[in-house]
């Protein structure tokens, strides 16, 4: 028997390899990089512009306005990076014939991809930083969230709950190999349906179904957090809620990843593509 | 004689396996017409989430756009014929290093310059098919627009593809030399989408990214077509725009060439064009 600590040192060297591993294939492609870097703040501009026109021009004086697209972007780009982390892992690795020597080692499922999320997240990290900085000197406005920590930990959150969904995703590629058009209604519904970038009362009767999603009340947190924004409940029972969903979800994916493997492996289908 | 007669040859045999090639994909043809007008729905369904029902209102008193969904699929189309010039440029390059093909066309005695011009050339005839399908709801649908009109729109449209053409020479040039430059075709993308002002006056734009808006053709394009198609101003060549899309036609395919011609005959020297 194994002593917690033990386990935990592996856990420690499991997460270690895997972003040792996802640093060293993405340091082969420095182009990536500089792409992303001019990429992602003009599409930030090429959507914000237009919506800034449907707004009357006094009310952008205050700067909510900038502020409010700047951190729904990010927003949208944490849930689209992700999404990315395992499901696309799992997508790339049986693509390359490697899932299956993965899938025969004893390492926790989550952590042999949760290494995609180090290059990812710290691109996105970088760019937003560099994107405050475009945003600044051309529309002068200050983005610093209203509560630096708690947007901090709702942006650790909703990055924990995205995580869970992508290993749904993940789990979903065991079963049906080419999810594709799945993956892409999935982006764009929780885009949407969590209001990134609007309140959800906005959405009218779907603001429902956007309640039954745990993802809203992680970016629900986060706009409080960062751009003052009231929140749905009140905010010390939203930041143990989020907690909860966050341990929730992630354990939920986990467990349905775990029994479509086993299921696979029965099966004889894992190696299947 | 002879000389233009093999170039005539291989310039058509080029053309027509890459139109069998695309004609294998109708369905991506389909999609870059429809999504100038879902490019138009995404931008109107937002106004609508966060001005309400006053949206269209408050957009055309801050733009003087009257039609917004003209204003819309105008600028789509364009900024669709430029993605897909550029973008497919690239992957078909991509997919001749991939397969080994290129090597093949290489050592042949045709004209590498004829090889990438029918590549080009292609996509740039596949653009007018877009546009044409794109803008035929708004054309039929219209109250003013005369044939007149269209056609002028259409000789614009040959004028702002030029240039376009051009930058794809530097994107091939970039493939044969770099052979992985998706995301840096995505990026230039992006960036042509944000500053041609696609679905905003590039007015709006901020100082710096307005003057770097003026280097791109599709700028300019958009402009012109918005004024034919939507303002039904004819006098062309009292349009700026118009001569600064003349000079581009000079100088971004002799540009692109030209990056294209000292990559290649290095690349020959020593033997990167050949890897991937």
């Amino acid at each position: 028997m194994k002593s917690t600590f033990t386990k935990l040192l592996y856990l420690v060297k499991e997460i270690k390899l895997a972003l040792w591993k996802e640093f060293k294939e993405y340091s082969r492609y420095p182009l990536w990089f500089i792409s992303d870097m001019i990429a992602l703040p003009m599409w930030l501009l090429f959507f914000m512009l237009p919506a800034m026109l449907f707004v009357p021009e006094e009310e952008l004086t205050d700067g909510f306005f900038y502020r409010n697209f700047y951190w729904g972007w990010i927003f949208l780009v944490l849930i689209y990076t992700s999404l990315r982390v395992v499901g696309m892992s799992i997508r790339r690795e049986q693509i390359n014939g490697t899932l299956e020597l993965l899938f025969s080692t004893n390492a926790n499922r989550i952590i042999l991809f949760i290494g995609r999320a180090g290059p990812l997240l710290l691109d996105v990290l970088i760019t937003s930083a560099y994107t405050a900085v475009v945003f600044h000197t051309a529309f002068h406005v200050t983005l610093t969230p209203i509560n630096p920590v708690l947007t901090l930990y709702s942006l650790a959150m909703l990055v924990i709950i995205t995580i869970g969904f992508s290993t749904l995703y993940g789990a979903a590629i065991l079963k049906f190999k080419e999810p594709a058009i799945l993956t892409n209604l999935l982006q764009i519904a929780l885009i949407f349906l969590t209001g990134a970038f609007f309140p959800i009362k906005n959405l009218g009767i779907l603001s429902y179904v956007s309640l039954a999603i745990p993802l809203t009340y992680a970016i629900d947190l986060a706009r409080h957090a960062a751009l003052g924004t009231p929140s749905l409940i009140d905010e010390r029972l939203e930041i143990l809620l989020v907690f909860f969903l966050a341990l929730m979800i992630l354990s939920l994916s986990y467990a349905i990843l775990k029994f479509l493997e086993n299921e696979n492996k029965r099966k004889g289908t894992l190696a299947f593509y | 004689m002879k000389w233009i007669e093999h170039r005539y040859l291989e310039f058509r045999s080029v053309l027509t396996k890459e139109y069998l090639i695309m004609s294998r994909y109708p369905l991506a043809f389909a999609f870059f017409v429809f999504l100038p007008y879902m490019v138009a729905g995404v931008f109107y369904g937002m106004g609508e989430l966060l001005a309400g029902p006053q949206a269209l209102i408050i957009f055309k008193n801050r733009t003087g756009v009257e039609d917004f969904l003209s204003f819309n699929v105008i600028g789509g189309s364009i900024m669709m014929i430029s993605i897909v010039i550029l973008q497919m440029t690239h992957m078909t390059i991509k997919a001749e290093l991939r397969n080994g093909t290129l090597e093949l066309n290489l050592v042949s005695p045709a004209s590498r310059f004829v090889i990438f011009f029918a590549v080009t050339t292609i996509l740039s005839l596949a653009s007018f098919g877009i546009f044409v399908a794109t803008t035929a709801p708004l054309i039929l649908t219209a109250e003013k627009i005369s044939l007149l009109d269209y056609a002028l729109a259409l000789i614009v449209l040959a004028v702002g593809v030029l240039p376009i053409t051009g930058i794809s020479f530097f994107i091939i040039a970039l493939t044969l030399k770099f052979k992985e430059v998706t995301s840096l075709v995505n990026a230039l993308n992006s960036a042509i989408s944000t500053l041609s002002g696609v679905a905003y006056p590039i007015a709006v734009l901020p100082g710096w990214l307005k003057l770097a808006s003026q280097l791109l053709p599709t700028s300019h394009t958009i402009e012109l077509m918005r004024r034919i198609l939507i303002v039904h101003r004819r006098t062309l060549l009292a349009f700026p725009e118009l001569w600064y899309l003349a000079a581009m036609c000079l100088i971004y395919p002799f540009l692109g060439y030209l990056v294209f011609k000292i990559i290649e005959k290095k690349g020959r020297v020593t033997g990167e064009i050949y890897l991937y």
